[in-house]
């Protein structure tokens, strides 16, 4: 996965013995979340390869920040999982302290059309701390795979 | 990734440990030999198992198996007991994701000589039979939501009512297929979404369908007992309870961080969020990690008659004429109550393994009665090009690590690092000139899953032998494998 480290906000990947692990950063929350969840399709598939055809709302709501952006990154992985649908994009459409609110663009998965590119089947809370370093907000979040 | 640096001392030549310092309430005790050893130290696997030596009402220590790995919460080859009349608790982190987790072996009375010049149209014939792969769905057809909260009760003799594989099955498997206490009523609209599609399916990732030949035995009575003879041909199933074992572990995970902060526990990793035995969030998840752990019995179980059919449609004979007999069933990522000794004092604990197999010696009450002479049979695969072991349960285990064991080989490799290390590489060919002929659904599984990611799984069998917790009895080389 390409990383933009040059601007304020991307995400990128870090290595873990058995799992994966994904990085993101941003200059605020609503960018870290657009980022993680990013980060988090472009793991599943080639985001290239889904059309934009319909939008989904999801939501996730936690007493934390790092439980609400696992929350976040759960919906994400369940549209693919649970509900067969592909995402193209996520976007972050409201921003509370205990919910967050966005919208998945894509389309139902197709085995013809779409290649999984790793099989991430849970979100995990190992050390997942957001914080701030040089003035944004970064996040690592290990993935079970 | 970081370097551990905690004071460990040699107490035996295969044990290892961290003496309890500053909120630990006991120590950290390692299996392992010197190299197994430098892998822990040079991956977080040591501090991980610090962090759960730090949860309250940990008895005993918290062990790790000779090929633990870092994992998340838990190392993976981590196993912990807790006192529910100490204040000890449950949590999600120390089982898994992928709830039970585990692997079944199936005996026959083929000979390499018979099946070596068919390897290949066996593995198409299991791959074919088996759904593997991502997503992959339909072994059999989906469940009714009705049915599938019947399977999470039922367990393994909800496959066999279905008529997949046979009742004598079930006393060759783990807790005979169904562990008590499962209740659907826990279980969220997503783990049943997920749930329904996959009954009959591999997935993806470190599971698989294996076809060995038995090339050395150890323990001719033992292995005798368990059906297992030089030469002779033995199959494994390697998987779990898939989308709906993941999903269980999620939504409790997020019930266990609110449970954490109520009963005000600290942990050193969210992914340890844990809730006090006997509390209400306690309960219902160990009801609903049942219901998974029954799921994937019910899944192998399922597996295992898909493969016997394999077996009877590439060697045109019936099961019976093959000699197909299930040699056991053990399980990986669970959490059990159990009876041990605590400073001679017998105690029902909650026994947490991840990555960690039950061993119950000869003469133990749980263990199965057509083993009870000789002791439960340990199952222990290695990587796809290397060994797999056949183990059985000695006293040691019950003296020293809560009846458990290794389970594999361990990964030493990130799965990124064994890519890098693949490209340019024909895994699939190096395998056949190792004489293993594989099939697989995902380009980058076979890369990530090769043979020089993991550990030496002889090695890891070894420090169990030496410390008598498992005792060998057959060792068996891959000859077919199939990789979801």
């Amino acid at each position: 996965m390409p990383e933009r480290k040059k601007s304020g906000r991307g995400h990128g990947t870090f290595e873990h013995t058995s799992d994966l692990g994904l990085r993101a950063w941003g200059r605020d929350l609503t960018e870290l979340f657009d980022e993680a969840g990013a980060g988090l399709i472009e793991l599943m598939l080639d985001p290239a390869t889904v059309r934009p055809k319909e939008t989904r709302q999801v939501s996730a709501e936690a007493e934390e920040p790092e439980e609400l952006l696992i929350g976040w990154l759960e919906e994400v992985l369940f549209a693919l999982d649970g509900e067969g649908f592909a995402s193209a994009s996520v976007r972050v459409e409201r921003m509370g302290e205990r919910r967050v609110v966005g919208a998945l663009v894509g389309e139902l998965f197709s085995p013809r059309r779409h290649t999984i590119r790793t099989r991430v089947k849970a979100v995990t809370y190992h050390d997942v701390n957001i914080h701030r370093a040089q003035g944004r907000l970064e996040v690592r979040v290990i993935l079970d795979v | 990734m970081e370097k551990s640096d905690f004071d460990l001392k040699q107490k035996e030549p295969f044990l290892w440990e961290i003496e309890p310092t500053g909120g630990m309430n006991v120590p950290v005790r390692v299996y392992a030999d010197s190299a197994l050893l430098s892998d822990m130290t040079s991956d977080n696997t040591l501090e991980q198992s610090v962090n759960v030596a730090h949860m309250p009402g940990i008895v005993g220590a918290s062990l790790v198996m000779p090929d633990a790995h870092w994992g998340y919460g838990f190392p993976i080859g981590g196993v912990a007991a807790f006192d529910p009349e100490a204040g000890g608790v449950v949590s999600p982190g120390g089982i898994g994701f992928d709830i039970n987790c585990g692997v079944r072996m199936l005996r026959t009375d083929l000979t390499r000589g018979q099946v070596a010049p068919k390897v290949q149209q066996l593995v198409n014939a299991l791959f074919k039979r088996v759904p593997c792969g991502v997503g992959s769905s339909g072994g059999i057809r989906a469940l009714s939501e009705k049915e599938l909260r019947r399977l999470c009760v039922e367990g393994a003799g909800w496959a066999v009512e279905q008529g997949f594989g046979r009742e004598e099955d079930l006393e060759r498997t783990e807790d005979q297929g169904a562990l008590s206490g499962a209740d659907p009523a826990v279980l969220s609209e997503r783990a049943i979404k997920r749930g329904r599609p996959q009954m009959g399916t591999l997935g993806s990732g470190n599971h698989f369908l294996e076809v060995d030949v038995v090339t050395e035995v150890y323990d001719e009575r033992v292995a005798e007992a368990f059906g297992v003879a030089l030469g002779g041909i033995v199959l494994q199933i390697h998987c779990g309870s898939r989308g709906f074992g993941h999903q269980v572990c999620t939504d409790f995970l997020k019930v266990m961080q609110q449970a954490t902060r109520r009963y005000g526990i600290e942990v050193r990793d969210r992914q340890l969020a844990c809730a006090p035995l006997g509390s209400p969030e306690a309960e219902r998840y160990l009801a609903g990690m049942a219901c998974a752990a029954n799921y994937a019995w019910a899944n192998r179980q399922t597996i295992l008659s898909l493969v016997e059919r394999a077996l009877e449609d590439v060697f045109d004979a019936d099961r019976q004429a093959l000699g197909l007999r299930q040699v056991y069933d053990v399980c990986h990522n669970i959490a059990k109550f159990e009876e041990h000794k605590v400073g001679g004092l017998p105690r029902r604990l909650c026994v947490h393994r991840k990555g960690a197999t039950r061993a119950l010696p000869a003469g133990h009450p749980a263990t199965p009665l057509p083993y009870r002479d000789v002791g439960q049979p340990v199952l222990i695969p290695g990587d796809m090009g290397t060994a797999s072991y056949l183990l059985v349960g000695a006293p040691g285990a019950m003296q020293r690590t809560w009846g458990s064991t290794c389970h594999g080989a361990g990964r030493v490799m990130s799965r990124k690092g064994a890519v890098k290390r693949a490209a340019g590489r024909s895994i699939k060919r190096e395998l056949a000139d190792g004489g293993v002929t594989v099939r697989y659904t995902g380009r980058l599984t076979l890369a990530e899953e090769m043979p020089e990611a993991y550990k030496d799984v002889n090695a890891v069998v070894e420090v169990m032998h030496q410390a008598g917790i498992t005792r060998k009895v057959a060792r068996m080389k891959p000859l077919g494998v199939v990789k979801g």
